[in-house]
This record gives C-alpha cells, structure tokens and sequence, in this order.
C-alpha cells in the first residue's frame, strides 16, 4: 500500500510516537495540572515538556504562551474569535482552508470586515497586494502558510513585515507547513501561530494549539470556553494568566506525549533532511505527472516553491473515480474532491469538481512515487 | 535549622509549578511539587515545596527569571 494522503494526516508515524503514548497509559495517565500526587505532577511535566517542545521546533518565545487544542480549526478559531470584535478589519487571502474562512464568515455576521486578496491561478500571493488592502481599522492579517491544495507557500515573512510596519497582527495557519518545512515565529513576524499536530509534526489526531505572542496582549483576547484549569479554583472567573485563560478541561495527556516523540524524531533526523527529501520527491512527482497526456498537474510546478502536496486532475475521469481506482487498483490511498478549501479551488479554477490530491511525507520513497505516476499514466490511457 | 523545616511557594498554577522547579533545580535546589496546604489556599492545584533554608536564594533565582509569585508560607 502507498499512502499518499498526508496533507491530511500523516502515516505511518515514526513508532516512538505509539511507544511514548503506550508509555503514558502505562505509566503516568493521570490528570495533568490537577491534583499533587507523583502522576499528577508527571503528568504535569509531560505537559510542560510538550510546550518545551512546540516552543523550540517554532522559536516560540515563551512555553507558557502555547494554548493547546484538539487540532488547528480550534485554533484558529481562537486566534481569530478571540481578537476581533465587531468593528474590526481583517484581510485574508483566496487560498485559505475552510478553517480560517469559515470562522471568519461567522464574525462576518457579527460586524467584523473582511478582505479577502485574491491569489493567482499557482496560488502564489502578493504582500503589495496584502498592503493595498489596509484600512485605518485593520486589526488582523489571517493567512495560511501553505495551501493545502497545491502547496504553494506564501510570503509570511514578507506579509509579517509589513504587519509590524502598520501595527497590525499577524495569525498564521501551519497546517501544511509546520514540521516540514522551517518556521520560526520571530523571524517570521508571525503574532499568532496556529499549528496541528497530526500531520508532519507526526504526532496523534487530537493534539494542536495557538501560539501566542508577546505583541499580543491576552488581556484584550477573549478565550473561545471557560472551566476548570486547576487554578485559581477559588475564583468562579477564569483565571487572567496564559496559558489558562485559553485553555480549559483536561488536556490530551496521551496526545501530547505523542506530539512530543513527534517533534523529537523532527529534530533527529533534522528538518533540513526532511525537507531536502520532500523537496525531490515533490519534484519527482511534478515531472513525472506532466509527462503523462491528459494530466493536468496544478500550482508552481516547482518543489522549492510548494510543499509536498500536489493536485492534479486527468481529463476526461472526475477525481472520484480516479481516487476510488488508484485505492482499489494500484493500492495507492489519496484525497479527491474539494479538500475543505472551496475558495482555493475557485482560485485555481477546479471548482466545484476539486482536484486528485498526492501529499507526501518522509516515508515515501522514489519507488513510491514512481508507482503513482505509472498508476496516474494507466488509468489516463483509459481515456480516448 | 532542621533540614524538615519547609518552605511553600504559590505560583499561578502547575504550569508555572513546573516552571519554577525546573529554573529552582538548575541551580541545585531542592524541590517538591505538592498539593497546596488547605490552610494556604482553597485552589486545587499545586505549589513548590523548598527547604526553608534555601528561600533566599529560590526567591533571587525566581526573580531574575520573571517567575511571578502569589506567596510564601513557612511550614510549621
């Protein structure tokens, strides 16, 4: 089986992931933050451990700034629920996720303005065009890092500049980019950092958060729930303090022990290396499906501008058909459709039938690759 | 004075717990996490326990890494 599904969820995981997970059932499984007794401290340990760890892989600039979640549309919810009010500007790009637009959609209701920058049909992004759209009540520039459609990167860093020179912030969605491809959060100008753990950070489904930083004052940041936090319980307000003024019940003690054996293996094998692999992979890949007539291969065609995700489409064979085959046929698994992110589609002009979609990890190999390229050459010489 | 006299310190909660006895250790003090002495505080969470003979010195460390404290209580 070759499992081309990663820009989704990551597998396999490195297996220090499921050892350290087995490992905290075995062992610690107690409530983390509640309670003094030895596995509750542990438990507390491993907590603070993972934001040791989420801070360093991002050069976060403080553990207790990291407001964990079960994934990254929680997130971004925060991040976005929690800064703007009715009033408020906010501009957005064309090739966001579902996670980021809906949400946004919602304050929309609610009176927030909102901007959204169109994207060129390669998903590539402009920060003039980002600077055009500032208004005197711009508060938010809420941008994904990397589509999750054609992996086309965007200029963050260049966008985060221009944040900092009009005084505005800047949340950045990680989905795509964080684990493979370096992020740091000062260099990168980046205020809020929304991350998810399940994908190239190699850790479990249920495990993600918001980085918030220093520009940010929590103060003025409203929590998405309140409850308990093992703090402050004599207070029947939510405590004013990060990270739990954010972030409320029990945590994913489990998951968390995961995500940081998945970090760990990261920083290991180094993620340089990984990126480099991706990188030829990604390329191969490229190369390999716009040799095959019919196919037509979307994004920059180029791996050094994208991450390892690509979408392409054979003409003449919806994507349904060709991601049921490529499953049933050649045991290749891949996403097909619309990938949460409508407008993204709209952009590259694939609405509303969506794209076949290869996301890779550094578990794949050239055989891999080469396969699903013989696969894709198959099934489009079928097509008269 | 004994080694059994203790001193508690009250922090925001278990992760700046975790926090203070890691900064504490580094520089070779002893240290505990506890449940908080009901007769402290009624918060559910926990404190870092010290000895009292090393107070002066966790406070200096403490403070110079901006670890806001909510107290110190000697145990009898």
């Amino acid at each position: 089986m070759i499992y081309l599904d990663n820009a989704a969820t990551s597998w396999p995981k490195p297996p220090s992931v499921a050892e350290a997970m087995t490992d905290f059932m075995d062992h610690i499984g107690a409530n983390p933050g509640r309670a003094g007794h030895r596995l509750a401290v542990k438990a507390g340990q491993l907590v603070y451990l993972a934001r040791e760890a989420v801070a360093e892989i991002f050069h976060a600039p403080d553990p207790l700034r990291i407001v964990f979640g079960y994934n990254i549309t929680e997130s971004l919810n925060l991040g976005l629920k929690g800064i703007l009010n009715p009033g408020d500007h906010v501009i957005t790009s064309s090739m966001e996720h579902n996670s980021m637009i809906r949400p946004l959609r919602e304050l929309q209701k609610y009176g927030v303005e909102l901007s959204i920058v169109k994207c060129d049909v390669e998903g590539r992004l402009s920060p003039s065009d980002v600077e055009a759209q500032i208004r005197s009540n711009t508060k938010l520039i809420a941008i994904t890092h990397a589509s999750n459609v054609v992996g086309t990167l965007i200029p963050i860093r260049d966008i985060g500049a221009i944040c900092r020179k009009h005084d505005i912030l800047m949340l950045v969605d990680t989905a795509q980019s964080a684990g493979s491809y370096p992020i740091d959060m000062q260099r990168d100008n980046i205020d809020l950092l929304g991350f998810t753990g399940h994908k190239s950070l190699c850790g479990p489904t249920g495990t993600g958060g918001l980085i918030i930083g220093e520009r940010v004052d929590e103060k003025q940041m409203k929590p998405l729930i309140q409850g308990g936090t093992g703090s402050y319980s004599e207070h029947e307000e939510q405590p004013f303090f990060l990270p739990d003024a954010m972030e409320s019940g029990t945590l994913n003690g489990v998951g968390l022990a995961g995500l940081i054996a998945g970090i760990e293996w990261i920083q290991k094998e180094g993620l340089d290396n990984i990126r480099h692999h991706d990188m030829m992979l990604t390329q191969q890949l490229i190369n390999g499906l716009l040799q095959i007539p019919k196919c037509i291969v979307y994004g920059t065609h180029d791996a050094r501008k994208q991450t390892s995700t690509v979408s392409f489409n054979i003409k003449g064979m919806a994507s349904s058909e060709v991601g049921l085959r490529l499953d049933e046929e050649y045991d290749i698994l891949c996403r097909i459709g619309l990938h949460c992110a409508p407008m993204a589609h709209k952009t590259i002009g694939t609405f509303p039938n969506g794209t076949v979609r290869f996301g890779i990890s550094y578990f794949n190999t050239n055989d891999d690759i080469k396969r699903a390229i013989e696969a894709v050459a198959g099934l489009s010489q079928e097509i008269t | 004075m004994s080694e059994h006299q203790y001193t508690i310190l009250l922090v925001y909660s278990s992760s700046y717990a975790v926090r203070a006895e890691k900064i504490l250790r580094k520089e070779g003090i002893d240290t505990k996490m506890i449940p908080i002495p009901r007769h402290i505080s009624s918060n559910c969470g926990v404190c870092v326990r010290i000895h009292t003979d090393d107070v002066n010195d966790a406070l200096e460390v403490l403070d110079n890494s901006n670890l806001p404290l909510d107290g110190v209580y000697n145990l009898d």
